[in-house]
């Protein structure tokens, strides 16, 4: 094999690689990761038929069962009469109304206090004591205090801001001095800094901490929704069916969420790639 | 030349809490010199630089430009930074034309402009791309051009080309003094490398070690482009190395 080795490169070898140049296998890299993805899925309910072939609890979800009950809770509704998209809109309404307020506001007072440092550091004593009281524990208040939507919508704003207020709230003073120098040196005003240095530079942040607010949303909406008194919404899906101890829907509702979640991700990921398509990199 | 009123008027002292950086500096720029600040690393070059642009305010004392406090807003001046100043979500021309966004200018003037500064400096192909898909000596290129497509009264270069390879950073002396010949600017160039500012300098400066002094004012009077061969460039050459700061700083690094 050593001939091989010190084989010089073929013309055709060239030519070849230079057709290759600029056609991207994008597509059919997507392609296998999506049938790994298959292939993963598929190995977890052969674990999960395993584990329900050997238990022997009867309470245990079956992937038959929870199948039959996500056709009837779809089509027939729960026993309160709400289909199952019903619940899953009602929950997204309210996450994304949460969650939307919580990015309006995270942004802002985001940039604002890591512009502003002095305030930050004079008003430390309410903020971080209460960046540190879990959503959860805003529910009584909110149940009390608040009706209908907007006790959601608070709970979520609760556990979304923070996240995103955070990763903002730092990232600003790694904003890299020599861009901000970069700006002022040919005249740039303040506005400018903020404009064309600082806010391009977080943005990634604000994604970032985005998703991990989603993220908190989808768990804050579902405690919300079982303490909450509607009758409509994921959580209280989940909660009607585990006083009937009927674990094949609750689950339905759990994957419900998962789905949900899984989706919204994806969307910020795709943007975040659209966005950032500047931090792919090439080793020139 | 005696009667000629200094473009710049540089009198300053500067520290840093407790970290005297430089020294009393005094000296004048005139108007289409090519100054080079020559000064072993850490002296606080960039400092200097950063208060002639008007970054940074000095502790003591003031730099003028046409006889006014420097300042940013109100004079053109153009600055090439010593580490990476792209933008990494602009391209290559969106981070050039960020120069010409803040002073104004738009339109077909601005892509007249940046595609003329693109061809100079070899980046025309590459005017698409991020900086994070390019070289280290291509970004720097980038922020030479930047400082090129502006009209301005003062050019700054802070170590431009200490990333370059030693042939591409032949290339861009040659381009930054046929640029400078071609579109008259007053050039305050900033070294630590002695061959390249004999080789470029009309004037040169040299800076003792922290805190900065000046040590040395020299007249350069070899016609350009020089021959670092010459025998008159290699006098002048071991000439600023033996000076006494420069060498100690050096036998300061070998032991």
């Amino acid at each position: 094999m050593a001939k091989a080795v010190f084989a010089p490169v073929e013309a055709s070898q060239i030519q070849e690689m230079k057709r290759r140049v600029g056609k991207s296998n994008q597509v059919s890299k997507r392609l296998k990761i999506y049938a790994y993805n298959l292939i993963t899925l598929g190995l977890f309910l052969m674990a999960w038929a395993i584990i329900q072939n050997t238990t022997t609890s009867s309470y245990f979800p079956t992937i038959g069962g929870v199948g039959k009950a996500a056709i009837e809770l779809a089509t027939k509704g729960d026993n309160h009469g709400f289909s199952l998209l019903q619940h899953a809109w009602a929950s997204s309404l309210r996450v994304l109304s949460g969650f939307g307020l919580a990015l309006v506001m995270g942004v802002t007072l985001g940039l604002l206090m890591g512009l502003y440092p002095s305030i930050y550091e004079n008003s430390k004593v309410i903020i971080e004591p209460i960046r540190f009281i879990p959503p959860i524990a805003w529910i009584p208040m909110a149940m009390v205090l608040l009706r209908g939507f907007t006790r959601y919508v608070f709970i979520i704003w609760v556990g979304a801001f923070f996240p995103i207020f955070i990763s903002v709230l730092t990232s600003i003073p790694r904003v890299e001095t020599i861009l901000k120098d970069s700006v002022t040196v040919y005249g740039g005003t303040h506005w400018d800094i903020l404009r064309k240095i600082v806010i391009p530079s977080v943005t990634p942040e604000i994604l970032a901490g985005s998703r991990i607010g989603l993220g908190d949303s989808w768990m804050c909406i579902v405690a919300a929704e079982m303490i909450g008194g509607e009758p409509i919404g994921v959580g209280r899906l989940i909660l009607n069916y585990a006083d009937l101890l009927n674990m094949n829907a609750v689950v339905v509702g759990m994957v419900l969420v998962g789905v949900i979640g899984f989706a919204c991700n994806e969307v910020v990921l795709q943007i975040d790639k659209r966005l950032f398509r500047w931090r792919s990199q090439i080793t020139l | 030349m005696a009667v000629t009123k200094p473009k710049i008027e540089i009198d300053v002292a500067h520290s840093y809490d407790s970290l005297v950086v430089l020294d009393h500096i005094k000296f004048d720029v005139y108007e289409n010199e090519f100054l080079c600040l020559l000064g072993p690393s850490g002296c606080g070059k960039t400092t200097m630089a950063n208060l002639i642009g008007g970054l940074l305010k000095p502790s003591a004392g003031s730099v003028k430009l046409d006889g006014e406090p420097v300042n940013p807003r109100k004079h053109n001046i153009s600055y090439v930074f010593q580490a990476r100043s792209c933008l990494p979500w602009r391209t290559v021309k969106d981070n050039v034309k960020i120069a010409l966004e803040i002073k104004g200018i738009s339109g077909l003037i601005a892509e007249e402009k940046i595609a003329t500064v693109l061809q100079i400096v070899g980046l025309k192909e590459f005017e698409n791309y991020y900086p994070n898909q390019i070289s280290g000596g291509m970004k720097q290129r980038v922020a030479i051009a930047r400082a090129f497509c502006v009209e301005s009264d003062l050019l700054i270069l802070d170590e431009p080309f200490g990333s370059l390879d030693a042939q591409t950073r032949y290339v861009m002396q040659m381009e930054v003094l046929r640029i400078c010949e071609k579109m008259k600017r007053t050039v305050i160039f900033i070294t630590n490398n002695i061959e390249e500012s004999v080789f470029l300098a009309d004037r040169l400066i040299v800076f003792s070690s922290i805190p900065a002094r000046i040590i040395k004012e020299i007249d350069v009077q070899m016609p350009k482009p020089r021959s670092v061969t010459h025998l008159e460039f290699l006098k002048l050459r071991s000439s600023i190395s033996n000076l006494a700061d420069i060498s100690q700083e050096v036998a300061g690094g070998l032991s």
